[in-house]
């Protein structure tokens, strides 16, 4: 079947709240900040938001219904997203065809967690079913333990070095030294990176995320909307979503991507030689690697080769990754890490990047991942941005 | 001890995590079952650090991917540091470092 783009669709309004690692306040607090944001920043009132779609993990036992009612909002659309780190391209997705389709005109996007200290492993507890009882026995650890022996096989296959991770984590630290709310600002080195604790070989320090809290946000709506509130705005030229690709797997040897890309690129009609940058999901650097193979940066297998030969700096020559630092200098603060790549996406099309910004960039690539239920990452995801003509 | 897996009274296949409806033919009969314990090494981690401050006297402890014969791949603990890619082991339910039912690898030695 043909793909199908989002027709005369904004994105618009990138609103990030700061991080913090142990937070004084509930997860409303975050949501609502950003809704708030959102608001002021658009000029665009309350009322006036007829669609409403959140990921939080930490939410529960409240919902996205529970919200509307919570922060005083009435709509007619309504999305609940448990897609963790695939949350931000989903939420841009499913709020476009919703305002192409007419269905909501102004649709409100925010994630929210609290994740610091203990919360982090309460949630664990809980996190699913399967993990609760194949995966939390086994050293009751999180995700670093799927990742760990997700890695190992990447590396035994490819492989791949811990030099060829840490040249990962060290451009996204460069790229995260100039982000104002990155909670990990200072430069990292090779030989840090490499001298790192050991967590669950072969992952170190580094190679993993710490967990905080924030909530980031964004607007969709028309572009006559957007053009009429004189905000800058990014059409969304293609986007994809995979659940559960190659189940046949014995472990996890890249995302859902390979199955959507052509899809993704015939949509847009561009290639990924056409990306400005690709913000990419980075809960642990194997993770970027799968996103370069899977979204046709470099073949399968060759993504230690691609990092060794292209500097991914966001303010280098090659390809700018994770321009912000990407949650290995901002933080994960949970669901929120699956919307990090959307709003510093929207703000590099804009030309208003908070830290680095792409030279000339117009075009770029914000692709999520997650949801560990078992063994791997379930949730696949990409979008096009290409800035907004008024 | 021996180890069992649930079965699919309909396609005869075995899977894990447990569940109550087979993914494979979405059969509704699913039975714990006896199966063939050699599997091998898929991938493996030496972890040295955990959620639980309980679990971190007995760490660091290897963890193990393993494909049971049968084709299923489980998480097991293994019993040595010796977790070369491909090893044998045979996997059995047992217990792991704070007494928790688990399913545990052993390695055969050639």
């Amino acid at each position: 079947m043909t793909p199908r783009g989002y027709r005369h669709v904004a994105a618009a309004v990138p609103v990030t709240i700061p991080y913090v690692r142990r937070s004084e306040h509930g997860v409303h607090w975050w949501l609502g900040r950003a809704l708030g944001e959102l608001v002021r920043r658009s000029g665009i009132s309350k009322q006036e938001i007829d669609g409403l779609i959140a990921a939080s993990y930490t939410l529960r036992p409240d919902s996205v219904v529970s919200l509307t009612e919570y922060f005083g909002l009435t709509v007619r659309w309504l999305e609940d997203l448990p897609m963790g780190g695939a949350s931000g391209p989903v939420a841009l997705c499913r709020a476009a065809r919703a305002v192409e389709a007419g269905d909501a005109e102004i649709v409100a996007c925010i994630a929210g967690d609290v994740l610091g200290g203990a919360a982090f492993g309460k949630l664990m507890d809980n996190y699913s079913s399967f993990s609760r009882d194949a995966v939390l026995p086994y050293g009751i650890v999180g995700p670093n333990l799927p990742f760990a022996l997700i890695t190992r096989h990447y590396m035994e296959r490819t492989g791949a070095v811990r030099e060829d991770m840490g040249r990962i984590c060290i451009a996204q630290r460069h790229n995260g030294h100039y982000f104002p709310h990155a909670l990990l600002k200072n430069p990292l080195t090779m030989r840090e990176y490499l001298a790192a604790r050991p967590i669950a070989e072969p992952l170190h320090l580094f190679d993993c995320v710490m967990p905080c809290s924030g909530a980031e946000g964004f607007l969709v709506m028309s572009e006559d909307r957007a053009q009429a509130g004189g905000l800058p705005y990014a059409s969304i030229l293609a986007g994809v979503e995979r659940y559960n690709a190659f189940p046949e797997d014995k472990v996890q040897v890249s995302g859902g991507w390979p199955m959507d890309r052509d899809r993704l690129y015939a949509a847009a009609g561009l290639g990924p030689g056409d990306m400005h940058f690709l913000q990419a999901y980075d809960d642990y650097p194997v993770i970027v690697m799968f996103q370069l193979e899977g979204l046709g940066f470099c073949e399968t297998g060759e993504a230690p080769a691609f990092v060794r030969a292209v500097d991914l700096t966001a303010d280098g020559v090659g390809l700018p990754l994770n321009t912000g630092g990407g949650q290995l200098s901002l933080g994960q603060a949970g669901a929120v890490g699956g919307f990090v790549g959307i709003t510093e996406g929207l703000r590099q099309v804009f030309g208003q990047a908070l830290g680095l910004q792409v030279m000339n960039a117009t075009v770029g690539l914000v692709s999520g991942y997650g949801t560990v239920n078992f063994d791997r990452g379930l949730c696949s995801s990409a979008v096009i941005l290409a800035r907004g003509s008024s | 001890m021996n180890l069992c897996l649930p079965h699919c009274q309909v396609c005869a296949r075995s899977h894990w995590p447990p569940r109550e409806i087979c993914p494979h033919c979405l059969g509704h009969e699913i039975q714990w079952t006896e199966i063939e314990s050699g599997g091998s090494v898929v991938t493996a981690t030496l972890l040295h650090h955990s959620l639980e401050p309980r679990f971190r006297e007995h760490l660091p402890v290897c963890l193990a991917t393993i494909q049971l014969d049968c084709g299923v791949c489980v998480l097991v603990y293994l019993d040595s540091g010796d977790f070369a890619i491909g090893n044998r082991v045979i996997v059995s339910t047992g217990t792991g470092p704070t007494g928790q039912e688990a399913l545990v690898a052993k390695s055969v030695t050639r």
